[in-house]
């Protein structure tokens, strides 16, 4: 069984509103789930303000 | 009617030249070029003793009545680069020792029967047309036009009855409304085309008699397009079939589809209802993961297949019905794809993974990919359908680090990767795009690739649980009838679309990130936002739902635009209804913008804080909330209205002293538009006031500069200025500058502080008043003269120059709370009439102290003293104005106050 940690941060970039998903009896400590959430908001910050990458077309041979 | 022979072997089938022209076998040349009237041959005597030779034919179209090559004894070569030729009669070629390379198009155009078709297995190279009203041809031989199109205009076709000829084609077309007739008897027809290899969407006056025919289509991709006639057996022969079609609603003997001899899956498109009345069959493929897929062409509209008997293997259905004789249908591993009926599906399953290092998701190896038990035996008949769980397990299978390639369009059901943590494992779509039915369910250690859409095409509602785990594919959400929910935030690459065609994308208050959001369509769908927002992180055409129809939007409606670049960006709304209406905020970026750029476009709240871009063109476009603009950005002027319609509460207005050079418009009944900052109109814009309340908050709004009437125009409606303190500035000069118009259910509020409108035009100006009560000072700030129109009463009227006039509508009656106008020595104010009449100034209270005024026609009454000053001009015909100063404060109140 698992259960599900909703969280959000607020941000120049909007609000940022998501979930962990862990196990019932899972053995993280409360600075490590926030760790967590921090983890997961600064990869999110990181993705919405990283310059768009241009795909690369695919040569036809 | 004559005849020609070619003599002397090679040489030129033109327009002029008769020299290889007789008109006897091995005769002297000089005859006439032939006509469509006359018969051509080409026989032993057309070359010199056996050599090979060739016709090259020129002028297009080369004519004749019948065409014979018989009886040649060196090889004729008939060539002719894009040179097209036209036959009235028949045509034979010779079997042997003849080729016909003309690429141009060969046409029969005989109009009378009995023609005879017979090329003996000679291929045309071009086009072969039949088009001559009542002409009618009739196969000698199979027809061999292998890579060509073979059309039917006019007249009659026929495979011959006795011969039941092939034909060979890369398309067979007739789509016209002429009337014609194709009878395939007994014949084959094969056609090698991609798209529409069998082309006949318009059969409007088309006779087509199957007889017991069998028309094939080779390839992996071709169009049936029927045209609602009947058929008897037609088949999609290729073994690698990839996406064929059928239109119309055609009735067949038996429908054939071949199974594939390569992994993948085939999707047989079917846009109308069809009647099979033998069997429709889809046979299996190599293994169960080399499948066929029978869906209709809209997913949500069904398509009913009546059929006496099926036979299906390895067959996936979406929006797919069984009727007739053969329902309920029943067959081996077939998928549920949703909106099927009267098909027998097995009960949905949970199978594992049981490969141990990276693989494809469906193969032909012994024993598949998949186990009915986690880590138990392989068995191939376990490939994963649409209604069932592919789960992968915690460990081995497969092992840490594999990567796992869903390696074609499959239909999936749910995929749960959730116990996938310390083990890590990719999953890759390749350039794939699988739809899914169920659920999606990363675990930590997932890691997804791939480029081209996920689709979520179920019907109910489905999941997606990210785990932090960024899809590098875009998203599809096509779900009529039910809903993609997210379980924590879902994150997109930055260049990746997601798209909701259908259904409800309900966000569950989590945070969507994708490089582009489109909802650009007319079906019914929802984005539900809760409470959460969705991030679009890319450039281009950031969001669209220019299309708004079926479209609805619950919750905190909220759009980020966060590219911190300087690539365009469009932000197309569409023209959302005040409760569907979203909010924008752009919070970065120094690029070009196009939003609110197509009438009709609405927003909610729209905030450009952190945006240093420009800002194109705005249209006649609706805000509902907040407006606020950032100090670092531009906007451009535009002559189009920008409506603030809020209908509630209170709407903010930041401007960080930029001009807002479009006509503004406030119009929403019990809304109420708030500025938070000075507002500045541009100079040519038009200011409206139709419903709600315009509190100016303290600020100052000023509008207009150039002398054009209706700078700020009161529409019919219910309407209210608050002044708060505010300023309204009328900049410009006109016969109506301020235009009260419409009084009815006009107010106004003071509100804390003294409230002004400033008529600072410095040539005439007019301030029509409607008769309206202003509970804020009427203030003449420019040198023209100010004319005021209607029975007005104001808080306050004074003057900020002079010297000016201020004219009164003779007859009209001004009722003022304070009246402070006074010039200085020199510089008078002008109190008058517009008109050869007397107006009347009214007071209740109190005592008026002017000077410096020069005053005529003017009554001054209510109960107040008006004291026009010692230094003040009688114009003449005035009333109740004493032209001294007001009298000392009387002894009794000079105590009084020298007691305080």
């Amino acid at each position: 069984m698992t259960m599900k940690i909703d969280f959000s941060f607020s941000s120049q970039y909007g609000t940022f509103s998501d979930a962990l998903h862990l196990e019932d009896d899972h053995a993280f400590t409360d600075a490590e789930i926030e760790a967590m959430k921090q983890q997961r908001f600064d990869n999110w910050v990181a993705v919405i303000t990283a310059p768009p990458v241009e795909e690369t077309p695919i040569e036809e041979v | 009617m004559a005849d020609r022979y070619w003599i002397l072997g090679t040489g030129t089938w033109d327009s002029t030249s008769t020299t290889n022209w007789s008109a006897s076998s091995g005769g002297a040349g000089g005859a006439s070029v032939p006509t469509a009237s006359d018969n051509v041959f080409f026989d032993a005597n057309s070359n010199v003793l056996a050599t090979a030779f060739t016709v090259t034919m020129a002028n297009s179209p080369r004519v004749c009545n019948d065409f014979t090559a018989s009886g040649l004894d060196g090889t004729m070569t008939l060539a002719g680069s894009a040179i097209g030729l036209t036959v009235s009669g028949s045509l034979t070629f010779q079997a042997t020792n003849f080729s016909a390379t003309y690429g141009g198009t060969t046409t029969f155009n005989a109009t009378t029967t009995g023609k005879t078709i017979t090329n003996n297995g000679v291929a045309f190279a071009g086009r072969v047309t039949f088009n001559g009203v009542g002409g009618a041809w009739t196969l000698g031989s199979a027809l061999n036009a292998t890579s060509q199109i073979i059309t039917v205009t006019n007249g009659t076709f026929d495979t011959s009855s006795s011969g039941n000829y092939s034909v060979t084609a890369f398309q067979f077309s007739s789509s016209n409304s002429n009337v014609r007739t194709i009878n395939l008897n007994a014949s084959t027809v094969t056609l090698s085309g991609s798209g529409s290899a069998w082309e006949m969407p318009t059969s409007t006056n088309a006779t087509l008699n199957a007889g017991t025919s069998t028309i094939n289509l080779s390839n992996a991709s071709a169009t049936f397009a029927g045209g609602e006639l009947s058929y008897y057996n037609v088949a999609f022969t290729s073994t690698a079939l990839a996406s064929p079609s059928i239109t119309g609603a055609n009735t067949f003997n038996n429908l054939s589809i071949t199974g594939r001899t390569t992994v993948g899956i085939g999707l047989l498109s079917i846009s109308a209802n069809q009647t099979i009345n033998g069997t429709l069959t889809v046979s299996a493929g190599t293994a169960s993961a080399f499948r066929i897929f029978i869906a209709s062409n809209t997913l949500g509209t069904t398509r009913t297949l009546t059929c006496a008997a099926v036979s299906f293997t390895d067959t996936d259905f979406r929006d797919i019905t069984i009727a007739g004789a053969a329902s309920p249908a029943s067959g081996t591993r077939l998928g549920d794809c949703k909106g099927n009926s009267n098909i027998t599906f097995g009960a949905a399953k949970t199978v594992y993974f049981r490969r141990t290092g990276t693989g494809d998701w469906g193969n032909s190896l012994t024993g598949g990919t998949w186990s009915a038990t986690s880590g138990g035996a392989l068995d191939a008949t376990q490939f994963p359908l649409a209604q069932d769980t592919a789960v992968f397990p915690a460990a081995t299978y497969p092992a840490s680090g594999s990567t796992i390639t869903i390696n074609a369009n499959y239909n999936i059901g749910t995929i749960d990767m959730s116990l996938r943590t310390s083990n890590t494992m990719t999953l890759a779509t390749g350039t794939t795009a699988p739809s899914i039915y169920g659920n999606w369910i990363n675990g930590t250690g997932i890691t997804i690739s791939g480029t081209n859409a996920l689709t979520f095409a179920g019907r109910t509602t489905q999941q997606i649980t990210s785990s932090a785990k960024t899809f590098t594919q875009a998203i599809s959400i096509n779900n009529p009838s039910g809903s993609v929910t997210l379980q924590d935030a879902l994150t997109t690459g930055t260049t990746k679309t997601t798209t909701l065609t259908s259904g409800t994308l309900d966000l569950q208050s989590y945070t969507l990130s994708t490089g582009l959001f489109d909802s650009n369509n007319s079906n019914t769908r929802t984005i539900a936002f809760g409470t959460g927002q969705i991030s679009c992180t890319g450039t281009g055409t950031a969001w669209t739902t220019s299309t708004v129809t079926g479209l609805t939007t619950t919750g905190t409606q909220v759009v980020n635009v966060t590219s911190t670049g300087s690539t365009a960006i469009t932000v197309s709304t569409g023209a959302l209804s005040e409760a569907n209406s979203i909010s924008y905020n752009f919070t970065g970026g120094t690029y070009a913008l196009t939003f609110l750029g197509s009438s009709g476009h609405s927003a909610r709240n729209v905030d450009f804080t952190g945006y240093a871009g420009t800002l194109g063109a705005t249209s006649s476009v609706f805000i509902y909330g907040n407006f606020k603009v950032s100090s670092g950005m531009t906007l451009t002027a535009s002559g189009s209205t920008m409506t603030f319609g809020a209908t509630s509460g209170t709407q903010q207005i930041t401007t960080n002293t930029k001009t807002l050079d479009f006509p503004i418009t406030f119009n929403g009944v019990g809304g109420t538009f708030q500025l938070q900052d000075a507002l500045t109109a541009g100079t040519a814009r038009g200011i409206n006031l139709t419903n709600g309340t315009l509190d100016l908050f303290g600020q100052t709004f000023t509008i207009g500069g150039a002398n054009t009437n209706d700078r700020f125009t009161i529409n019919a409606g219910t309407k209210n200025i608050t002044f708060n303190g505010g300023t309204l500035v009328i900049a410009n000069s006109s016969t109506i500058a301020f235009n009260n118009s419409n009084p009815t259910n006009f107010t106004t509020t003071a509100g804390t502080g003294t409230g002004t409108i400033s008529m600072t035009g410095a040539t005439a100006k007019s301030f029509q008043g409607g008769g309206s009560t202003f509970n804020c000072t009427l203030n003449q700030g420019g040198a023209g003269a100010l004319t005021i129109t209607g029975s007005n009463t104001f808080s306050n009227i004074t003057n900020t120059v002079q010297p000016a006039s201020i004219l009164f509508t003779a007859g009209t009656t001004s009722t003022f709370s304070n009246f402070s106008l006074s010039g200085t020595s020199g510089n008078l104010i002008t109190i008058g009439s517009v008109t050869a009449a007397s107006h009347t100034l009214s007071k209740a209270s109190g005592t008026v102290s002017s000077d410096f005024l020069s005053i005529s026609r003017s009554t001054a009454t209510g109960g107040a003293g008006w004291y026009a000053g010692a230094n003040s001009t009688d114009g003449g015909n005035n009333t109740g104005w004493i032209f001294t100063a007001p009298p000392a404060p009387s002894a009794g109140n000079a105590n009084f106050l020298m007691f305080f």
